[in-house]
């Protein structure tokens, strides 16, 4: 309470006063950021977008009439018909329900893989800019020589140590991804740890995992959300790349990148086969990264006005 | 550390052998040994530039890689600057005629271009030029059986390069972008402006060249950027370079070779920030060293 108290000392004194007299002024940060994000379009069609393709990736599995592991080699590489509205592949399974399960499978590996992420970085960043010193010197070359590091080297390296599969993927591409939310967080706490606030709490004897957690933390939640979001985008294109490899996620269980793996060998009989899941991950990336731009321009406190 | 994967070469290479022919093969190749042993006679080895030998084909790691280093370079070198005569314009274009439909255009292509998955952009574009229009090389370096020539090897360059390139470029003009609008709002532009210098020259004479020092230290984030493109780009053209290598080692649990690579990338990665740093320094006179 005191940090967001003290926060709107340096708001406008009309939205000051009003924040003074008991309203919550949290509240009138995100009620500034979701007028900003409505007149953003791209953002605003990339919510839509993203609130559809999550609906059908959380219930579509169970209303689509066909099994996406049903194979019928008398079916294979159709075009598309009414049966089988996108066609079938190599080995006749329907490519419709094949999406939606990988749908569910890409977008799950870009969840948790971005959860790993910021908790590793807000951690390490959080650290690092609040306790400083040696502390922080350590943590921040520590991420300097991560960043410096080729992702996808780091990757295969980690891959051929841990075998492939759906968890090591989602674990290693997490752990790969955390260096610029540690950078973000950093900078943050730098910034909060010397406010009057913090003085506050301190003054009246709160601890330093207190005062990192329970009063400066809530200052970073909106550069967190948008390094989240951009994690997402970032997870989700990793995942398809490393799938498509043979890597990451393996048939027959579907996710939009190892559906492209087998596409290249059809791609003169059945090039749609490679259009569909490429157009997926390409949409719903671009809508994180539209997204994550969009709330940046949106919580960003020093547009306020 | 690369060697903890379960499986492990003795089992890929030896699929129809009793045990105790495994077991000499294990031995043969250093893998009864434990762990913190083999990774100390590594570490005492790589210190002298000796990664030791392929598990595949018995040829020294070095040798193997040094075999592929300049292909890679070569593309990553292409891709690099494909993505700075074409990404440094498109900044400027940006940043000059502000809030205009061009710049919406160069930023939604940005957006497209950070978003796009590197290997079915490739595809795309193999479906294009290579199946319906017929007019560039689907893979390889060069046209098999052919003599060495600039022109076949440009032919096999363009689609890779691009696509590698397609990675960067984006950060190059959103950075070029920012850094120019930056310097525009600068006093001594509206100096120069008002001491009756025509707006191009201001423009081309101060503006643009002030925005480009801070441009320079942005390459240093795209080199490894350049590299871990490689790894998509190279195997889906059959480009022969180390990304090709790290994905047929990495499946082939070929640890001599992963970590051979992975140290070799990280020193061409070190280095090339080295370079990029000094640049800054010669470039920038406010900045000094030591």
């Amino acid at each position: 309470m005191a940090s967001t108290r003290f926060r709107t000392a340096v708001a406008p004194p009309s939205r000051g006063t009003v924040a003074l007299v008991g309203a919550a002024p949290a509240r009138t940060l995100w009620r500034t950021a979701a007028r900003r994000l409505r007149r953003n379009p791209p953002a605003m069609i990339s919510i839509v977008f993203l609130a559809a393709i999550h609906l059908v990736a959380a219930v579509g599995v169970g209303v689509l009439p066909h099994d996406p592991f049903a194979t019928n080699p008398l079916e294979s590489l159709r075009a598309g018909s009414l049966q089988h509205p996108l066609g079938t592949d190599e080995v006749g399974r329907d490519v419709l329900a094949r999406l939606v399960l990988g749908s569910r499978v890409s977008l799950a590996v870009g969840f948790v893989a971005m959860a790993i992420s910021v908790l590793v970085g807000v951690a390490v960043g959080a650290a690092a800019g609040y306790l400083g010193r040696w502390i922080d010197v350590v943590l921040m070359r520590f991420t300097d020589a991560m960043m410096a590091l080729p992702t996808l080297f780091v990757v295969l390296a980690a891959l051929a140590v841990f075998g492939g599969g759906p968890i090591t993927a989602t674990v290693v591409i997490g752990l790969t991804a955390w260096m610029p939310v540690a950078r973000v967080v950093r900078g943050e706490y730098l910034r909060w740890r010397v406010s009057e606030f913090v003085d506050a709490a301190r003054a009246v004897g709160g601890s330093d995992l207190r005062i990192m957690l329970r009063h400066i933390l809530p200052q970073v939640v909106p550069s967190i959300i948008v390094a989240a979001t951009l994690n997402i985008a970032f997870a989700i294109l990793t995942e398809s790349a490393i799938s498509y490899l043979g890597l990451g996620i393996r048939p027959p269980l579907p996710s939009w990148g190892n559906m492209l793996q087998n596409a290249q060998i059809y791609i003169w009989s059945a090039p749609t086969l490679a259009l569909y899941p490429g157009l997926l991950i390409l949409m719903t990336v671009l809508a994180y990264n539209f997204l994550g731009d969009g709330l940046r321009d949106a919580l960003d406190p020093r547009l306020k006005l | 550390m690369v060697s903890l994967a379960p499986g492990g070469p003795a089992i890929m290479t030896t699929m129809e052998t009793t045990p105790e022919m495994r077991e000499a093969h294990r031995r043969r190749l250093g893998l009864d040994q434990p762990l913190p042993v083999r990774f100390v006679k590594w570490t005492a080895a790589a210190v002298r530039a000796d990664f030791g030998r392929s598990f595949n084909d018995g040829r020294r790691v070095g040798e193997v890689i040094r075999e592929r280093l300049p292909n890679t370079l070569l593309l990553g070198g292409a891709a690099l600057l494909l993505s700075v005569l074409i990404g440094i314009p498109a900044g400027i274009v940006s940043a000059t005629r502000r809030a205009s439909p061009v710049d919406y255009t160069v930023t939604f292509l940005s957006f497209i271009g950070v978003s796009i998955p590197a290997f079915w952009f490739a595809i795309l574009l193999i479906l294009l030029f290579s199946v319906r229009l017929d007019w560039l090389p689907a893979s390889g370096m060069a046209t098999i059986g052919a003599p060495f020539s600039l022109a076949d090897r440009l032919l096999h360059l363009i689609m890779p390069a691009f696509v590698l390139a397609t990675a960067t470029m984006p950060g190059l003009v959103r950075f070029m972008r920012s850094a120019l609008l930056e310097e525009l709002g600068q006093d001594y532009v509206r100096t120069a402006r008002a001491k009756g210098l025509a707006g191009r020259r201001v423009l081309t004479r101060h503006a643009i060249r002030n925005a480009l020092i801070p441009v320079v230290t942005i390459l240093g984030v795209l080199i490894p950027r350049l590299v871990g493109g490689a790894v998509i780009t190279e195997t889906i053209f059959g480009w022969p370079g180390m990304g090709q290598l790290a994905v047929a080692s990495t499946v082939g649990r070929d640890y001599p070779l992963v970590m051979g690579l992975t140290v070799v990338v990280a020193i061409v990665v070190v280095f090339s920030n080295l370079v990029v740093d000094l640049a800054y320094g010669w470039l920038d006179p406010r900045i000094t060293y030591g």
